[in-house]
């Protein structure tokens, strides 16, 4: 009869695509390898070029776990803002995370002729990049959970957080004005978004902090299912919306923290993902839309990234370019096609 | 006193309620003693803006008092833990609810959070209890809709049924009749008699239908513009006390009739 369902069979199809995409995502880039191949260096063996192993091990392997880390973790955040600020157009984003981010990037590759050329070259590797997206986003990050400390209205917290990101961006303007052409491009390449360049041993600290954020999320699944009821019934079954604010707040940020600050803003997966899951599932329970989300926001990702290597050329798309072209429209999709927009 | 103690679910001593920004207090009524007897249903009247909701908000902790002490079940509410407060009153309030996908067996679910471990894993007691709550407010067939497909009635006794899951001594209703036609208003009422008379829980409603409260209710708190009158319906009716409600010169309360009528 009723009570609660159960969505095994949905998991294991979402499972076996996901599965699907990584090998497609692995197998499709500039040096065509055959399937065979790529299976074949997958399990350990050698394949009949040198190259393609270095390749494959080396670049795409790599490159695929990022879309999924990059995929899922923005999913989830998305759908922890959206269900926390009870707004469906709310993202990873709203509270100015990226924009923080951005800051720190732009601080370091724009702000460098400030602080003499030296420092600027020395410092432009790609763990400088990380680390200073991270340092904005903690940044931000500290501003909102002052802030949040101080007010007692969560709707309140997302307007602030747009607010920083004003802030920022209009600092990031007041940079790009005194910076040069060279250093503009830079900036821009990295606001472009990139899965790949990822050493092995920079995708384990991504990995670390990410799983850290993920299992944080175990903590919250219960609280957000009584948030749907709104925050007075929430409160008279029990929960602490201050302490289950901070820790979604928390996640949030070092998820999108992470992300942003290994491979750039990728805008709209955040935002997108964890509508299409919706209305996959029919659920509004954390405990099935957590990893639901996860798992098509990762299939998602590859897919768009799959795209992204425009197949057989030797040119990459920047990917978030691909995200936006394949989220605006569904965004717009949904809003159109249903009167109701449920988060 | 012992005695009375014992029956007494939720007492108020010195009771003043209102709002507090920062160093600016509002008070809305001060110096309230009452006491809740345990398995009656006891109907709070009185006019817009009275401070009606205040009370029972201040009650369920939803906002704080601002000065005075409140027990329930003879512990102070400050020392009660959210968590176990959640056992003791369960709400039906008139927020609207924020848009998401819940069906009306999971809403109701919602209600056994109190009870259940740190995913909210329903065990086969919690599906039963929440099975029970579907018949006693007989909607069952409507388990498996979404919540946003249901009527303002059927919605409301959706509410009712989650606050039942939920097992509580106390609920409390703010206005839970507020936007029902004259059939769903007397249906509701029957159910919170039902529910008081069948579970020896304590109903506590707010309402401004005063004569469906005189019908239905063991106790009467009124809040008049003046004074606190806490007393069985059937004495307030002889002494009317209902006339104090409103100090009005459009209408009167005619006894008789348990209804206020238009002076002429």
């Amino acid at each position: 009869m009723y009570a609660v369902k159960s969505y095994k069979i949905t998991f294991i199809w979402i499972s076996l695509l996901l599965i699907f995409a990584l090998l497609l995502n692995i197998s499709v880039g500039s040096v065509t390898i055959p399937l065979k191949e790529v299976l074949q260096i997958l399990i350990g063996e050698e394949s009949s070029k040198s190259s393609w192993n270095y390749i494959v091990t080396n670049y795409r392997v790599p490159k695929a776990i990022t879309a999924v880390l990059v995929g899922s973790g923005l999913g989830i955040s998305g759908l922890l803002m959206q269900t926390l600020f009870r707004n469906p157009l709310a993202g990873p984003f709203v509270l100015g995370i990226s924009s923080g981010a951005s800051l720190g990037v732009a601080l370091l590759i724009l702000g460098s002729s400030f602080f003499g050329g030296l420092f600027g070259t020395i410092l432009l590797s790609n763990w400088s990049l990380a680390i200073a997206s991270s340092f904005g986003a903690l940044l931000v990050l500290a501003a909102i959970m002052f802030t949040a400390a101080k007010i007692k209205n969560t709707m309140s917290i997302l307007i602030i957080g747009l607010m920083f990101g004003s802030l920022t961006s209009a600092i990031i303007n007041i940079l790009s004005f005194f910076s040069s052409a060279e250093q503009l491009q830079q900036f821009l390449f990295w606001s472009f978004g990139s899965l790949g360049n990822l050493t092995w041993q920079e995708l384990g600290v991504f990995a670390l902090v990410y799983c850290i954020g993920i299992s944080l999320c175990f903590l919250i699944i219960k609280p957000l299912n009584s948030l749907l009821l709104g925050e007075n019934y929430a409160k008279s079954l029990g929960t602490n919306i201050r302490k289950t604010r901070n820790i979604t707040i928390i996640i949030t940020c070092v998820l999108t923290g992470v992300i942003t600050a290994f491979s750039g803003p990728i805008a709209f997966i955040g935002l997108a993902v964890p509508h299409l899951t919706k209305l996959l599932y029919h659920t509004s329970n954390h405990k099935t839309l957590i990893p639901a989300v996860a798992l098509s926001g990762a299939i998602l990702m590859l897919f768009c990234d799959t795209i992204a290597q425009l197949p057989t050329s030797e040119n990459v798309l920047p990917i978030n370019a691909i995200t936006s072209i394949f989220g605006a429209p569904i965004v717009i999709w949904l809003l159109t096609r249903k009167r109701k927009i449920s988060y | 006193m012992k005695n009375e103690e014992l029956h007494n679910v939720l007492q108020c001593k010195n009771l003043t309620i209102g709002y507090s920004e920062k160093k600016k207090k509002t008070i809305i009524r001060e110096g309230l003693n009452l006491n809740l007897p345990k398995g009656k249903m006891v109907s709070l009247l009185g006019k817009n803006g009275i401070g009606k909701s205040t009370l029972l908000r201040t009650i369920s902790k939803i906002q704080p008092a601002i000065s005075g002490e409140i027990f329930l079940k003879n512990q102070s509410l400050e020392e009660i833990s959210a968590q176990d407060l959640a056992k003791i009153v369960g709400l039906v309030l008139t927020d609207h609810l924020p848009p998401s996908n819940l069906s009306v067996f999971e809403l109701i679910a919602l209600g056994r959070q109190p009870y259940t471990n740190w995913v909210g894993k329903l065990h086969e007691k919690d599906i039963k209890i929440v099975k029970n709550a579907l018949e006693i407010t007989s909607i069952s067939d409507l388990a498996d809709k979404k919540y946003y497909q249901l009527s303002d009635g059927q919605l409301q006794k959706v509410m009712i049924a989650r606050a039942i899951a939920q097992d509580t001594d106390i609920i409390i209703l703010d206005e839970p009749t507020a936007h029902l036609d004259i059939h769903h208003k007397i249906e509701t009422f029957q159910l919170l008699k039902t529910i008081v008379e069948t579970t020896n829980k304590t109903v506590l409603i707010s309402t401004h239908e005063v004569h469906l409260a005189m019908e239905l209710s063991d106790i009467l708190w009124l809040f008049t513009p003046d004074e606190f009158i806490a007393d069985t319906t059937e004495n307030c009716i002889e002494r009317n006390d209902l006339e104090k409600l409103f100090s009005s010169d459009l209408i009167y309360f005619n006894s008789e009739l348990k209804q206020f009528r238009l002076r002429k």
